[in-house]
């Protein structure tokens, strides 16, 4: 038989370890929540001196992702940036590789504005890309559907 | 019979807001819409209005963004053929890439993007910007 005290503190230290667990099982699905995309979501794509945006825009409607492109930031839930840079076959590669296919690489971002944590991050790199830009994001949009379906 | 109506009745209220909830959310781009073209770089904004008038795109495009519902924006870019193109592959086309979006100037939303690589561009900008209007005429004709 325990005594009357042990039994009172063995009570208060469930009782304070109640709160740690539920702040720390809010935490992780706080994080959870943060790091999720939900379908329908409005995002604003940061404008590219090269149009690259503009690349990204069809993709995302080409591959059918589940999310709605608007032009002005107020009215979005997330950002999507992103960075490009395209190098044009030389000699070498046309006269070696017999390709005229330019090399590509990309890398994107998407930011949830509230909260401003980074939902999803994506590189794309393609020595021979046979559509140029196209290619890349399509690769990223395709990156970011699969993302949005696994629902992490 | 009495339960049976309202039951009836309120269905379709629900169906009715729905529908004109779904309407609200997701605009359309119309045949007979105003839209504007932005000027693009290299002047592929001129190009896409030649396409857009040779494919009979049936779109009314307006010189003034006020008096528009939509407004296109792109890019596009030309790459000359060089020496090596034109000895190796015995090619003088340029390649050709160019990417254009439709947005509604009211909600900011895109409802139609598009974009088109040529290799070997026959017409040059001509032909990148006739497969942008050949798919716009094609997604209003889906509609």
């Amino acid at each position: 038989m325990k005594r009357p005290s042990i039994m009172i503190l063995e009570l208060l230290l469930c009782l304070s370890a109640i709160p740690a667990y539920s702040q720390q099982s809010t935490a992780q699905s706080e994080q959870g929540q943060d790091s999720r995309i939900p379908g329908g979501s409005k995002v604003f794509i940061t404008p590219l001196e090269n149009g690259y945006h503009i690349y990204l825009a069809a993709a995302i409607q080409k591959k059918q992702v589940p999310i709605i492109i608007v032009t002005d930031k107020s009215r979005a839930d997330f950002e999507l940036t992103a960075v490009t840079e395209s190098e044009k076959a030389g000699w070498a590669k046309m006269l070696f590789l017999n390709s005229g296919a330019s090399a590509e690489q990309a890398s994107m971002q998407l930011v949830n504005i509230k909260t401003g944590t980074v939902v999803f991050g994506y590189n794309v790199n393609k020595s021979n890309s046979v559509r140029g830009k196209q290619s890349s994001s399509e690769a990223c949009a395709k990156h970011l559907k699969e993302k949005m379906e696994s629902g992490k | 019979m009495f339960r049976k109506r309202i039951v009836l009745l309120v269905l379709m209220g629900f169906a009715i807001s729905f529908h004109s909830l779904d309407a609200q959310t997701k605009p359309a781009l119309k045949a007979g819409a105003k839209v504007f073209i932005a000027p693009m770089p290299d002047g592929f904004d001129s190009f896409l209005k030649s396409a857009m008038e040779k494919k009979k795109v049936s779109l009314t495009i307006v010189e003034s963004r006020e008096k528009a519902d939509f407004e296109i924006t792109g890019s596009s870019e030309t790459q000359k053929a060089g020496a090596a193109k034109k000895i190796i592959r015995l090619n003088w086309h340029s390649a050709e890439q160019a990417s254009i979006s439709i947005s509604d100037l009211k909600s900011g939303e895109v409802v139609f993007a598009y974009s088109v690589n040529k290799e070997s561009s026959a017409h040059g900008k001509q032909s990148t910007a006739e497969a942008c209007a050949k798919h716009i005429k094609e997604s209003l004709q889906k509609k």
